[in-house]
C-alpha cells in the first residue's frame, strides 16, 4: 500500500508541472480554432480537462509498474535483507543522487503529497455529493408547473430542439433565474412572480443544454474539478470551458428559435431587468461582460473558418512537443528516478572499476595510472567502445579471479581512489566479487557485500547477469558521456556494459564462452582498438553458436540521441533474458592489459 | 415574546413522505406507505420512521385519538419550498453551492452600461437581418 502510495505521490507531484503544459499546449490549440464552433473548443477544453485529471494516475500507474520488477526483487529478497535496508534500496529508486535520509525524505514527501491529495480530493468528492443531495431535495420540493401554455410552448421547444427525454418544469418564486437540472430526468426551474420569463425564448437555453448534454458534463467537469483543486491552470481551463459551453449553448438555442435572432438577445435581456437585485438597485460595477461577451458572439460569429494548414501545423507541433516532452523530459523525469536503484549499489561500482581498471581505452588511461606490472590482470575485460565520434568512457564490466589487494597497495596507489562520481560511495578500485556469481553477490545483504574475490574451485569462474543487474545499465544514450576526469553528471549512468549473448546462465565452460579469448591483445600496444575487440567478441560468437551478435547493443552506442522509447524497448528486450559472461579459467589467455 | 425558531429543514426522504402528507391530508403510516411504495421500494417501517422524524422535527403532527395513529402536516409547503429555495439560491449565487446546476445567466448581474449596450446590438442585429 505504501508503494501504491509513493507511486500516486509521484504522479501527484509531477501533475503540478505537467498540467499547466497540458492546458498551455490546449490554450495554444484554442487560439488557433477562434473561427471555429463553440462546440468544438468546448469538446477540445473538456479533453484537455480530461487528460489533465488523468496525469496522476498516468504517471503514478507509470511509475508503480516501472518499479514492478524491483519490488518483486525486493519481495524474494527480504528475506536476506532488514527492513531498514529494503526501504533504503526502495526509497533510493527516487532519490539517485541523494542518498540516506535525502532519499527517505522523498519518499515520504511523496507519501505525504498522496495523502494530502486523496484527502482533498475525498472532501471534495464529500461536498459535491452534499451539494447533489441538496439539489435533489429542492428540486423535489419545486411545485411542478400548472401553465399549460407555458408547458406547451416548452413541448414545442423540445420538440424543435429533438430532446427525446421528458422534460419536467417546475416554478417557484424564489428562484431569480431560469435553471436546469438533473442528468436522467431533467428538470427546467422556472422562477415565478416578477422574474418569470416572458417567452418560449426564455426557455430555449435550459433545453438547449439538455440538448447537448451539459448537466451531464458539468457533473463531470466538476468530479475532475474536486481531484484538480491544487492547480491555478485548472481553475482557468474550466472558466474556459464554461464560457465555450455557454456560447454553443447560446448558438443552439437561437438556431432553434423561428424568429430572428435578436429575439433570442432581447429575451436573454428581459431575462436580466427581471432578476431580482441584492438592494434593490442595478450597480454599474456588477457587470462582468458575461452577458454581453455572449451576445457579442452571438451577433459577430467568426465567419472566418480556421485556417486548416494553420491548425494542421499547430496540431503536428503540439504532438512533435509532446513527443519530445514525454522522451526528454517526462519519462526522464519518472523513469530516471526509477531506474537508478541500483545505481549506490552496483553501478557506481560497475562503473568505478571500469575507469579505474587500466583498459585500452585511451580516454580511461589518461585519468587511471597504469597498474603497476606486477599486479595480475583481470581475468576478464569487455571494453566497449565509445561512441561514434564523441568522447565516451570506456566501459568495462571487471573481475577479477584474484585475491583483494592489500591495503597497503590501495594506498601506494592514491589516484585511484581520487575519482568518485557523485553517487556517493568509496568504491573499489577494482570489482571483484567475493561470490561464484554476481547473482549470489547481489542476492546477499548490502552489508555482506564486500569486493574480495575468490577463486572457483574448479571451473571457469561466470557472472551470471539476470536483469537485475542489468537494470542498472542506463540506457541513457541522449545524455553525452562525460569527460574523461569528470564524474559523470546527476541523473545519468556511464555505465554502458556489453557482452555477448549466453542464454541460460549454466553448462558454458570455457570454451564457449570467452570474451576475447585468442582474439583479445594482450599488450596495449597492438590492441586493435575497442571496436575491433569487440567485433572479434561478435565474430567469435558467431563462429561458435552460429547466431547473429546481438544487435541492440550496437544500435545503442551507434545513435547517442537514442529516444527514450527506443532505448527502454532495447533494455526491455534485454532485461527479459538471462545473460551469462563466463570467464576463463586461465587468466594468462584472457583479455587483458598487463 | 420572542420570535419562535422555524422547525429544521426536512430531509429529502422526509420530503417524499411529506409531499404525500400535502396531497392526501391526514394520513396514516400505512396511507403513506401505500403512496411512497408506487414510486420506488420503502418498507413500512422506514416509513414509519420517517414520519417519526417529522413528527420529532415538528413538521408533522400526530392524532393519537384513533387506533391507527393519523399524522398530518404542521407546516405549509409554501414555506417549506421558500425556505429551501431561499438557502439554495443564497449558495448558488454566492458561489458555495450550485455547481451542479445550469444557469440561465451568470452570477453577477449585469451593468446598466451593459444592458444599454446589449440593446445597441439587438437594433444593429435586427437592422443586419432585415
Amino acid at each position: 500500500m505504501t508503494y501504491v502510495l509513493e507511486a500516486l505521490g509521484w504522479g501527484v507531484l509531477h501533475g503540478a508541472w505537467i498540467a499547466p503544459v497540458l492546458v498551455g499546449a490546449g490554450a495554444l490549440m484554442l487560439a488557433a480554432l477562434r473561427g471555429a464552433h463553440p462546440g468544438v473548443r468546448h469538446g477540445i477544453a473538456l479533453a484537455v480537462l480530461a487528460a489533465v485529471a488523468a496525469v496522476p494516475w498516468i504517471v503514478g500507474g507509470y511509475v508503480y509498474f516501472e518499479y514492478a520488477e524491483h519490488l518483486d526483487w525486493v519481495a524474494r529478497n527480504a528475506a536476506g535483507h532488514s527492513a531498514a535496508e529494503l526501504h533504503a534500496l526502495h526509497s533510493g529508486m527516487y532519490s539517485p543522487v541523494l542518498s540516506g535520509p535525502s532519499a527517505s525524505a522523498l519518499a515520504a514527501l511523496a507519501v505525504g503529497a498522496a495523502l494530502l491529495w486523496l484527502s482533498v480530493s475525498c472532501r471534495g468528492l464529500v461536498v459535491l455529493a452534499g451539494e447533489s443531495f441538496a439539489l435533489k431535495r429542492v428540486v423535489r420540493a419545486l411545485t411542478d408547473c400548472g401553465d399549460e401554455g407555458r408547458r406547451g410552448l416548452l413541448e414545442s421547444l423540445r420538440h424543435t430542439l429533438a430532446v427525446r427525454r421528458p422534460v419536467r418544469l417546475a416554478v417557484s418564486p424564489g428562484l431569480p433565474v431560469p435553471m436546469v437540472s438533473g442528468v436522467r430526468r431533467p428538470v427546467v426551474l422556472l422562477p415565478a412572480g416578477p422574474a418569470a420569463p416572458p417567452d418560449e425564448a426564455a426557455n430555449a437555453p435550459e433545453l438547449a443544454h439538455v440538448r447537448r448534454g451539459d448537466v451531464l458534463t458539468n457533473l463531470l467537469q466538476r468530479l475532475v474539478e474536486v481531484t484538480t483543486s491544487f492547480n491555478p491552470a485548472r481553475a482557468w481551463l474550466s472558466r474556459r470551458i464554461e464560457r465555450e459551453r455557454e456560447l454553443a449553448t447560446d448558438l443552439l438555442a437561437c438556431r432553434a428559435l423561428p424568429g430572428p435572432r435578436s429575439e433570442y438577445v432581447r429575451a436573454l435581456m428581459a431575462l436580466e431587468e427581471r432578476r431580482p437585485q441584492e438592494d434593490g438597485l442595478r450597480l454599474s460595477l456588477h457587470g462582468n461582460g458575461d452577458l454581453v461577451g455572449r451576445v457579442r458572439a452571438l451577433a459577430y460569429p467568426a465567419r472566418r473558418r480556421p485556417p486548416a494548414l494553420r491548425v494542421a501545423l499547430l496540431a503536428a507541433g503540439l504532438m512533435c512537443a509532446c513527443r519530445l516532452l514525454g522522451d526528454h523530459v517526462v519519462r526522464p523525469a519518472v523513469r530516471g528516478s526509477v531506474e537508478l536503484v541500483m545505481e549506490r549499489d552496483l553501478s557506481t561500482r560497475i562503473d568505478e572499476a571500469s575507469r579505474l581498471t587500466p583498459g585500452r581505452d585511451s580516454r580511461a588511461r589518461t585519468t587511471t595510472p597504469p597498474p603497476p606490472p606486477a599486479q595480475p590482470p583481470p581475468a576478464a575485460t569487455m571494453n566497449v567502445p565509445p561512441a561514434d565520434g564523441a568522447g565516451a568512457t570506456a566501459v568495462t564490466a571487471v573481475t577479477t579471479r584474484d585475491a583483494p589487494r592489500p591495503s597497503a597497495a590501495r594506498e601506494a596507489e592514491p589516484t585511484r581512489r581520487r575519482r568518485r562520481t557523485g553517487f556517493g560511495g568509496g568504491p573499489p578500485d577494482h570489482f571483484q566479487l567475493r561470490a561464484p556469481s554476481m547473482a549470489q553477490w547481489l542476492q546477499r545483504p548490502p552489508s555482506a557485500r564486500d569486493h574480495g574475490s575468490t577463486r572457483s574451485a574448479g571451473g571457469p569462474e561466470r557472472l551470471a547477469f539476470t536483469h537485475l543487474p542489468l537494470r542498472a545499465v542506463r540506457l541513457d544514450s541522449a545524455r553525452d558521456p562525460p569527460a574523461p576526469g569528470h564524474p559523470p553528471p546527476k541523473g545519468s549512468v556511464c555505465v554502458y556494459l556489453t557482452w555477448h549473448e549466453r542464454q541460460g546462465t549454466e553448462g558454458h565452460g570455457p570454451d564457449q564462452v570467452a570474451p576475447g579469448r585468442g582474439r583479445a591483445p594482450q599488450q596495449s600496444g597492438d590492441c586493435p582498438g575497442p571496436r575491433q575487440h569487440h567485433a572479434g567478441l561478435h565474430e567469435h560468437e558467431r563462429e561458435n553458436r552460429g547466431r547473429q551478435p546481438p544487435q541492440h547493443v550496437h544500435q545503442l552506442r551507434r545513435h547517442p540521441s537514442l529516444p527514450w522509447s527506443r532505448a527502454s524497448s532495447i533494455q526491455d528486450s534485454i532485461s527479459s533474458r538471462s545473460w551469462s559472461l563466463s570467464l576463463p579459467d586461465d587468466a594468462s589467455s584472457s583479455a587483458s592489459t598487463a | 415574546m420572542p420570535p419562535t425558531e422555524p422547525p429544521p429543514l426536512p430531509t429529502e426522504a422526509e420530503l417524499e413522505v411529506l409531499q404525500v402528507l400535502w396531497e392526501r391530508g391526514p394520513s396514516t403510516v400505512r396511507d403513506v406507505h401505500d403512496r411512497l411504495i408506487e414510486s420506488r421500494k420503502v418498507r413500512y417501517t422506514t416509513a414509519l420512521k420517517l414520519m417519526q422524524n417529522l413528527s420529532a422535527k415538528g413538521l408533522v403532527r400526530r392524532n393519537d385519538s384513533q387506533r391507527s395513529h393519523v399524522f398530518e402536516s404542521a407546516v405549509e409547503r409554501s414555506a417549506i419550498e421558500a425556505r429551501l429555495v431561499e438557502r439554495f439560491v443564497d449558495g448558488v449565487f454566492k458561489g458555495s453551492t450550485g455547481r451542479l446546476v445550469l444557469r440561465a445567466l451568470a452570477t453577477r448581474p449585469a451593468s446598466t452600461e451593459e444592458l444599454g449596450e446589449i440593446r445597441r446590438i439587438a437594433r444593429r442585429m435586427d437592422e443586419e437581418d432585415g
